[in-house]
């Protein structure tokens, strides 16, 4: 008979064979980034949603949908516009002329990976639409809510530098993405087996097949979310969230559900490090990413800001 | 929330005029060691700075409290310091006020901690208040001035940062009208306030009723500062005297008492009083001597005196007699020994007055401050070995001598009023006496002696030690066996004197004694101070040095009384002790004749002290490390050995400090499972990172921390020990062992440079 530790190494060993699976998948759909897959694959695990903002070209979409064949559910895209209307995301109600009664006709948003291009251009209406469905996996029409899958995953890209004609998304609704994340330009090797691959196919995109179904992702899922946190480390949590409220260079400090997709998140790292256990180091190695979507200020640079942050709050040792 | 950088900056500007304006302050009072211990606390401050700014202290922490603290709280150990090794110190007023100087440098340099920069410059307000009523120069009003400017404009500074954040970005900002005429009228109110404080009188008589006086109004004190009111306590009469005391006045009551000073005016309606047995007085202009047609009081006692104004009444309050068994009040530094007459001779059962004495030389001068006039002796005592000097005043009560009492070292002596040197004459054995009957009641003295270094040696000219064999002489020599000659000498029978004999007043020498030194020495040991003098000058003598013994009275600092800054001299006081004639320093007689040498005092009675010149800490210090120099000079192998292995220890303490915890390490993990094995190896490697200068930053987790960049598997087993409770150990416990034996073994890689292997 198997003592529970050595049921949980297995469980374990089992889970890290499909994580390595999906790494090695996402790797070599976009290369020379393994530290950016991390995070996706971080976020992907804690039930977050992704927010790119990059240049155009660097792969946003490419990953997207990489990422939709490897946990092998549903992929849609929209490609945001002034003129999108929230119903061409969430679907409507169309009258069926035969049967003389209304029939629901889904939108893209029923899906398992949503890729949002150029949010920033939707209509703020257009926008509060997507956040229902980001935050409550949920839609609602005509009164009527509708369920979404629970391993719903957006990833909502933003162009950085075009501001003409777009619709910045306030602090409060950046709050829904678990982490923002800048992809950037590849270094020369990983370009260069990038045009040889290209070179090779001939340009066409070879169709991968699935790694892991939705079922499996949400027991993934269920697992990381089991990695435990010791009181030590929430204290640090709590102390960084403080001092985020109380910098005179912020104006928004990081909220309650900020706190809580950190934890979830630094979560997901310490078990796609093979811990069961999150560290100091998890919480640091997430903060990045996740403080970089939340924090709003008068600082210059948030990643300077947010690395002074960590500096001056005390990593927890002993009691 | 911490203050702008603006408001701190000016905080600094207000801490360090009130720190300017303590230390004129407190120079201007004497105070011991203050310019030293004003520079270590401005220095210890810089360093709390550093240490705030290096840390990162933005709330009040362990550290901080304890800086912070540990500043504030070093007056008072230098003082204590100062007192245990130089027996000086300084009034407890100034220490609190050291203490609060230093507590608001502490909290100037740490602006980031809360309340800090308010709480400095509340600090730096009263400082400010304090030291002004403290200083006496012409600066202090400039440097208030300064304070005052800079203040309002911290006022401003203040007021403005309080409204921080609660205007629009695109308001406008308007100079707040009535705040600023509220402030500018407050400091118009203070500057009136604080201009009758310039000076003490006017001060007096502007705050007359807020302040307890010395007497004779509703509110009254012994302790006051003020000298409003016509109480008991003495009062120097400017306007009207309304009794004799020993203080020195602008104003003399007629009295038939005898007195120095006296005077006639032809105006006068009665016949003046003639003064009997009286051969010498000091002329006083007939506007200083106020007519006298009743009995007045006659205060003997040590009261506190008011030197400043009496109030203005019609009628003179009647004083009652407050006798005193005191003959004599001391103000100054005691111990003091007050000589009255010299013994040179002993015939084995008295001591013998000196009567071939040459009287000195002596020179009436102007001093400059003051507009007293000294007389001053032709004594030029050694700067090499007097190397102060103090003023103390002796107040006759009821003495009745003709002798002076004269401290050792006097070199210049004066009363009030004095005019001419023939007021001062000497006694047959060379001591300085009045030219009248005996000195009258309430006369004040003041003199000015030198005082000698407590570690100085003296030149001493020794003559053919005598060829006797008495007891007294045997066992001089054997006190002295081994001691160079000269001063040494002298000090070792002194020394002996006062460490195996006993002071009994009340032991006495039998009558059938032949000698009573020699009965003393040898057989009772315990004798009252004449046996101990008499002893000590023949035993000196014995040795071939010029000895005298002198008696006058011991000004006891156990007698001293705080209330009136006065120590009274009784009866009980007289004391005998000896004075040995020293080869260097000067004295010119009246013939011209100029003798070699000054005579010094020594203290051979147990439970007597002698007034030596005051040492800073600082001295004191430097002294301690020349004789530790001498020491290591006087035994150069051991001294060699002893610096070798202090340099090679220091060279590898690190080593050494490494191979201690490596041994620690082995002796405590044995047996440790793993979790209890990876905490006391990552306490370890924290101590030894302490010690190299590579301590972990605070926000940096173990698995960033450069230390440990090399030992992956030991981080993985800290972690889990620290954070992952309850979960399965990363690796197994011969695997952990391993891991944290790599760990602590290997040495730490040099700063800025990571180790191979580095993740």
């Amino acid at each position: 008979m198997k003592t529970l530790a050595e049921t949980s190494r297995i469980e374990h060993n089992a889970d890290h064979g499909i994580v390595e699976e999906l790494r090695t998948e996402l790797n070599q759909a976009l290369r020379g980034k393994a530290d950016v897959v991390e995070m996706v694959l971080a976020c992907l695990l804690a039930k977050g949603h992704l927010l790119l903002e990059d240049l155009p070209g660097l792969g946003k979409t490419t990953l997207a949908k990489a990422l939709a064949h490897a946990v092998g559910g549903r992929y849609s895209r929209v490609q945001c516009t002034p003129d999108l209307m929230p119903s061409d995301i969430t679907g409507f109600n169309l009258l069926n002329q035969k049967t003389r009664e209304f029939e629901f006709s889904e939108g893209p948003v029923f899906t398992d990976v949503l890729l949002a291009d150029e949010i920033n251009r939707a209509t703020p209406r257009t926008q509060s639409a997507l956040f229902e469905a980001m935050a409550e996996r949920q839609v609602t029409i005509d009164r009527e809510r509708r369920l979404l899958p629970s391993t719903f995953f957006v990833i909502a890209t933003q162009n950085p530098i075009e501001s003409h004609g777009a619709y910045p998304l306030p602090e409060a609704q950046l709050d829904r993405f678990a982490m923002k994340l800048s992809i950037g330009y590849p270094d020369p090797e990983s370009e260069l087996a990038m045009l040889q691959d290209d070179a090779a196919t001939g340009g066409d995109n070879e169709e991968r097949s699935a790694v892991v179904a939705p079922v499996a992702l949400g027991e993934l899922q269920e697992h990381a979310q089991a990695t435990i946190v010791s009181e030590k480390v929430q204290q640090y949590l709590v102390a960084i969230a403080s001092e985020t409220r109380e910098n005179e260079h912020v104006t928004l400090g990081l909220s309650p559900r900020g706190v809580l997709t950190w934890q979830r998140v630094a979560q997901a790292r310490a078990f796609l490090q093979g811990r069961n256990f999150v560290t100091p180091d998890d919480i640091q190695d997430v903060a990045g990413p996740v403080l970089r979507v939340r924090l709003a200020g008068d600082f210059p640079d948030a990643d300077s800001f947010i690395k002074d942050l960590l500096a001056r709050t005390p990593a927890p040792t002993f009691d | 929330m911490p203050v702008s950088q603006h408001l701190s900056r000016v905080t600094v500007v207000l801490v360090l005029i009130a720190t300017a304006l303590l230390q004129f302050a407190l120079d201007g009072r004497g105070v011991h060691d203050g310019p030293a211990l004003l520079a270590v606390s401005v220095g210890g401050a810089v360093f709390v700075g550093m240490l705030a700014r290096r840390r990162r202290w933005s709330d009040w922490n362990l550290g901080a409290v304890l800086s912070v603290l540990a500043l504030a709280l070093l007056p008072i150990v230098w003082d204590g310091a100062a007192r245990v090794s130089t027996r000086f110190g300084n009034p407890y007023e100034v220490q609190l006020a050291c203490v609060l100087r230093n507590a608001m440098l502490g909290l100037a340099a740490t602006p980031r901690l809360p309340r800090a920069t308010i709480q400095a410059a509340f600090a730096s307000f009263f400082l400010v208040v304090f030291g002004f009523l403290w200083a006496t120069d012409f600066w202090s009003i400039g440097l208030l001035v300064a304070y005052s400017a800079v203040g309002a404009w911290w006022l401003f500074a203040a007021y403005w940062e309080g409204l921080g954040g609660r205007f629009a970005d695109s308001s406008e900002r308007a100079v707040p009208v009535r705040p600023a005429l509220a402030v500018i009228a407050c400091l118009v109110l203070l500057a009136l306030a604080a201009a009758p404080l310039a000076s003490r009188s006017k001060a007096t008589t502007a705050l007359a009723g807020f302040f307890p006086s010395s007497g004779g109004t509703f509110w009254n004190d012994p302790y006051a500062q003020g000298g409003v009111g016509d109480g008991d306590q003495m009062v120097a009469a400017k306007d009207q005297a309304s009794g004799f005391g020993p203080i020195d006045t602008d104003l003399f009551l007629e009295s038939e008492m005898p007195s120095l000073y006296d005077s006639f005016s032809e105006f006068s309606e009665a016949e003046p009083v003639k003064k009997k047995r009286v051969r010498r007085a000091i002329p006083l202009a007939p506007s200083q001597m106020q007519s006298n047609h009743k009995r007045r009081g006659l205060t003997q006692q040590s009261t506190r005196e008011f030197d400043t104004v009496r109030q203005n009444t019609a009628q003179t309050p009647e004083t009652k007699d407050r006798l005193s068994a005191a003959l004599l009040l001391v103000k100054g530094q005691t111990p003091l020994h007050l000589a009255l007459e010299t013994y040179d001779r002993w015939d084995g059962r008295s001591l013998i007055a000196s009567s071939e004495q040459a009287p000195l030389e002596t020179k009436l001068r102007n001093a400059e401050e003051g507009g007293l006039r000294w007389l001053d002796l032709s004594i030029t005592l050694p700067s090499d070995c007097f190397t102060s000097s103090s003023r103390n005043q002796v107040r006759i009560v009821n003495l009745k001598t003709k002798r002076v009492p004269t401290p050792a070292g006097t070199r210049s002596v004066t009363l009030s009023r004095l005019h001419s040197g023939s007021m001062f004459t000497f006694a047959d054995d060379g001591s300085l006496a009045m030219a009248v009957d005996h000195v009258p009641q309430l006369t004040i003295f003041e003199f000015e002696a030198g005082l000698r270094d407590r570690h100085s040696t003296l030149q001493m000219e020794q003559s053919a030690p005598e060829a006797s064999d008495d007891a007294a002489t045997l066992l001089a020599r054997e006190w002295v066996r081994g001691v160079p000659a000269g001063w040494p000498q002298v000090e070792a029978v002194v020394a002996r004197l006062r460490q195996d004999y006993t002071h009994d007043q009340t032991a006495m020498v039998p009558s059938d004694a032949e000698d009573s030194v020699e009965y003393f020495l040898s057989n009772s040991k315990r004798g009252p101070d004449f046996l101990f003098a008499a002893s000590a000058a023949v035993m000196l003598r014995s040795l071939g040095y010029d000895t005298r013994v002198r008696s006058g009275f011991y000004a006891n600092p156990d007698r001293f009384e705080r209330n009136s800054d006065l120590t009274p001299v009784v009866a009980e006081d007289a004391h005998f002790w000896v004075e040995v004639r020293t080869s260097n320093g000067l004295r010119v007689t009246k013939g011209g004749e100029k003798l070699a040498g000054v005579w010094a005092t020594v203290e051979p009675t147990p439970g007597y002290e002698l007034l030596y010149a005051p040492e800073t800490l600082l001295t004191r210090f430097r002294r301690t490390v020349v004789a530790c120099l001498l020491l290591l000079a006087a035994y150069p192998i051991v001294s060699c050995s002893v610096l070798i292995v202090a340099g090679v220890a220091l060279a590898t303490r690190r080593r050494l400090f490494d191979a201690t915890l490596v041994g620690w390490w082995s002796v405590l993990s044995r047996g440790a499972k793993a979790d209890r094995l990876a905490r006391l190896t990552l306490r370890l490697l924290q101590w030894r990172a302490w010690a190299h200068r590579q301590s972990r930053p605070i926000g940096t987790p173990l698995g960033k921390w450069e230390t440990l960049y090399a030992h992956g598997d030991f981080v993985a087993l800290a972690s889990w020990a620290l954070y992952g409770e309850g979960t399965p150990a990363p690796l197994r416990p011969q695997c952990a062992r391993r891991a944290c034996w790599d760990a602590i073994r290997t040495p730490l890689p040099r700063a800025g440079r990571p180790q191979e292997g580095q993740r």
